[in-house]
């Protein structure tokens, strides 16, 4: 007898859609869509663009199931992995390009777009705000920038006012920090960073 | 770029935030630093924890999203996979039907099967050498140099249009017939498979995606292996944005 997708682990459900079974790729949409959703919309702030996202994710899980290493974590990360880099190319687009640089602009404006608070807006678990909230402003602020607005390191030294190479450390370290930081809070990480 | 430069580079990588030329630098460097892919794992697990905590948010994705997404579904899957799966959702049905017919002509004419199968391997080369020539004869085609930077003659060349290509003028090493060549792709610093192409890949059929950055040969044990077991025999890097 088939086992029921709904009782799956994330290994057998990337196994059942391997095997052309669409209702387990429904289940894992299911378990999964909405927090994928979630983040493109964080990234697009366009619910259409969200929805090409989350669309391209799971077209791929089908396609290449096989992509998915239940070894290196979870399915949920894998897809919201996927769903970063997807959100983030779009970011880069021309013409996406020219709508973010106008939204970013009227926020400046209208006095709404503000560094020292930039994820104030972000609705994320608290314990990871909290860890996020307890790195130094010089690591937080850049890792902020390049995880939520999309942008290269590049762009984020020069919104800073830093050296690149100021950047980039400050990034690796930032994320050092937190691996852990949340290894000791049991977040999920596995052990020690090497 | 040295290996403490490509190091300073692993949090940004993790974080989707470099440009693509130093992308691709990285890439090439972690398929041989097993140092950098353990420090940017554990990058990767912060950063999906970041999105995860955003995700967190009650979103709920479209009612209407799925069925656009269930149908959009393609019936076949891509060339080539290492993955062992029915080769069509369609197509599973036939299979028993088909499967039965076939095993009584071999039965009843088994001279004659091995004839029909000869003219179906002539038949699919034939289509796909036609497919190449339809690609090279595409002018917006693209094509990547495979090589190796210790034999000068072992090379292959493949041709792609948008994200479908083809293998052609392979020139490798002889090979043992226990073994077969593999073509792997660099994604995201995974090395993945993009399927066992047998001991002569000409014009095998592939299929790229965005992410990728580099392709590889190797000569893996019949059947093709998970991850690639013996060294790099060819390789060579895809055009950015493919």
């Amino acid at each position: 007898m088939r086992p029921e997708p709904s009782n799956a682990s994330d290994g057998s459900l990337a196994l059942a859609i391997a095997r052309y079974r669409e209702d387990a790729l429904a289940e894992a949409y299911r378990r999964h869509a909405g927090a994928v959703f979630g983040l493109a919309r964080r990234l697009l702030h366009e619910k259409a663009a969200a929805e090409e996202v989350v669309q391209e994710v799971f077209v791929r899980l089908w396609n290449a199931p096989d992509r998915f290493d239940p070894e290196r974590g979870s399915l949920r990360s894998y897809l919201l992995a996927q769903a970063h880099g997807r959100a983030v190319d779009q970011l880069r687009s021309e013409s996406s390009r020219r709508r973010r640089e106008e939204r970013e602009a009227r926020e400046t404006a209208q006095g709404g777009y503000d560094l020292e608070h930039e994820v104030a807006d972000i609705i994320i678990a608290d314990q990871v705000r909290e860890i996020l909230g307890g790195l130094p402003d010089t690591e937080r602020r850049p890792i902020e920038l390049a995880y939520f607005r999309g942008h290269t390191y590049r762009e984020v030294a020069a919104i800073l006012g830093e050296p690149e190479g100021t950047v980039k450390s400050r990034i690796r370290s930032g994320l050092k920090r937190m691996h852990s930081q949340l290894a000791v809070s049991g977040l999920g990480v596995k052990g020690e960073q090497p | 770029m040295t290996h403490d430069e490509i190091e300073q580079l692993l949090g940004v990588y993790a974080l989707d935030a470099l440009d693509d030329d130093e992308r691709q630098e990285v890439d090439d460097h972690l398929v041989s630093c097993p140092r950098c892919r353990a420090e940017l794992a554990a990058h990767c697990e912060v950063a999906a924890l970041l999105g995860n905590a955003v995700a967190e948010a009650p979103a709920v994705a479209p009612d209407e999203l799925w069925d656009r997404i269930s149908s959009s579904l393609q019936d076949e899957p891509p060339a080539l996979s290492s993955f062992p799966r029915p080769s069509s959702k369609r197509r599973l049905a036939l299979i028993v039907p088909l499967g039965a017919i076939a095993v009584a002509l071999i039965l009843v004419v088994g001279l004659l099967a091995a004839k029909v199968s000869n003219l179906d391997q002539q038949v699919n080369s034939l289509n796909r050498q036609a497919s190449v020539t339809s690609v090279l004869s595409n002018p917006s085609h693209q094509t990547v140099e495979l090589s190796s930077a210790t034999h000068p003659a072992w090379k292959a060349t493949v041709v792609l249009l948008d994200d479908q290509g083809y293998l052609i003028n392979p020139s490798m090493p002889a090979i043992g017939h226990l073994q077969t060549f593999q073509l792997w792709a660099l994604s995201r610093g995974k090395v993945v498979s993009l399927g066992v192409l047998g001991s002569n890949p000409y014009a095998a059929p592939l299929r790229v995606e965005p992410n990728m950055t580099v392709l590889m040969i190797t000569a893996e044990p019949l059947g093709g292996t998970p991850v690639p077991t013996t060294p790099v025999l060819v390789r060579g890097n895809l055009p950015a944005g493919v």
